[in-house]
């Protein structure tokens, strides 16, 4: 389904795996949604979506040897939308949608380890897609700005 | 970058960013302070689901030792994390 989303203004970048990228990572996003004057609230959610897709990708993909591909565009004909893309290529399938939930009313002795960060990523987006074929594993969020949006911002 | 500042009375300022990135630097203070601990989070802009493990441990470790973290003055928007990863049933958020 991810593959089907029409994007514009894309722009791409390819990460080393490790967490010293999240500085470039940032860098990209903040300077992607400035460049389509979105939102600051939304570039916030964009950046805590970015770095949760991107340390699961180091984390879990232990395997793979190839640059983190980044890809953020807008969805066509949604203007006030970002869609941030991330390419991992010569791994495992691990879909995001099918992790574990975490339960947030559990107390917290009774959690388990992991899961918060794709917990708040299904917070922050409002769609998520995966799609893996021939190794090439590919995680697709977009975010759209939203009223609390603007209420953040004003608080 | 994150900015961890020891105050008087048991408090630590955090301030900036608290990425993965980050993680070890600031468990290599978090991990050593003693309770009671109240770490202020008035300058602190971001947070992500490895800086809240690192709150999550501290109080963990903390509590297990008959002490108590308080987590003050958080912007509304570290807040809004702290709720949407449902601990602000948990910590002591004020």
């Amino acid at each position: 389904m991810s593959m089907d989303l029409e994007l514009t203004d894309t722009v791409q970048l390819a990460l080393p795996r490790e967490m010293e990228s999240l500085e470039g990572l940032f860098s990209f996003v903040r300077t992607h949604c400035a460049r389509l004057a979105l939102d600051s609230s939304l570039v916030r959610r964009a950046e805590l979506v970015a770095e949760e897709l991107f340390t699961n990708l180091v984390k879990y993909n232990p395997e793979g040897k190839h640059p983190i591909e980044v890809i953020a565009g807008t969805r066509a004909g949604s203007p006030q939308s970002l869609v941030l893309r991330f390419v991992d290529r010569g791994v495992h399938a691990f879909d995001p949608r099918s992790a574990p939930r975490v339960d947030t009313r559990a107390p917290l002795e009774q959690r388990q380890p992991g899961g918060l960060g794709l917990h708040l990523v299904l917070h922050m987006v409002d769609s998520l897609d995966y799609h893996h074929e021939a190794g090439d594993s590919t995680t697709t969020v977009v975010l759209l700005a939203r009223r609390k949006d603007a209420e953040d911002r004003r608080t | 970058m994150l900015k961890i500042e020891e105050r008087e009375g048991g408090v630590l300022a955090l301030s900036g960013r608290f990425d993965a990135a980050q993680v070890e630097a600031a468990q290599a203070t978090l991990g050593q302070a003693t309770g009671p601990l109240t770490i202020n989070l008035a300058g602190l802009d971001y947070i992500a689901s490895a800086g809240i493990g690192v709150v999550l441990q501290t109080f963990k470790r903390l509590k297990a030792e008959g002490q108590e973290l308080r987590l003050v003055e958080a912007p509304p928007h570290i807040r809004n994390i702290f709720h949407y990863a449902g601990l602000d049933q948990i910590l002591t958020i004020e």
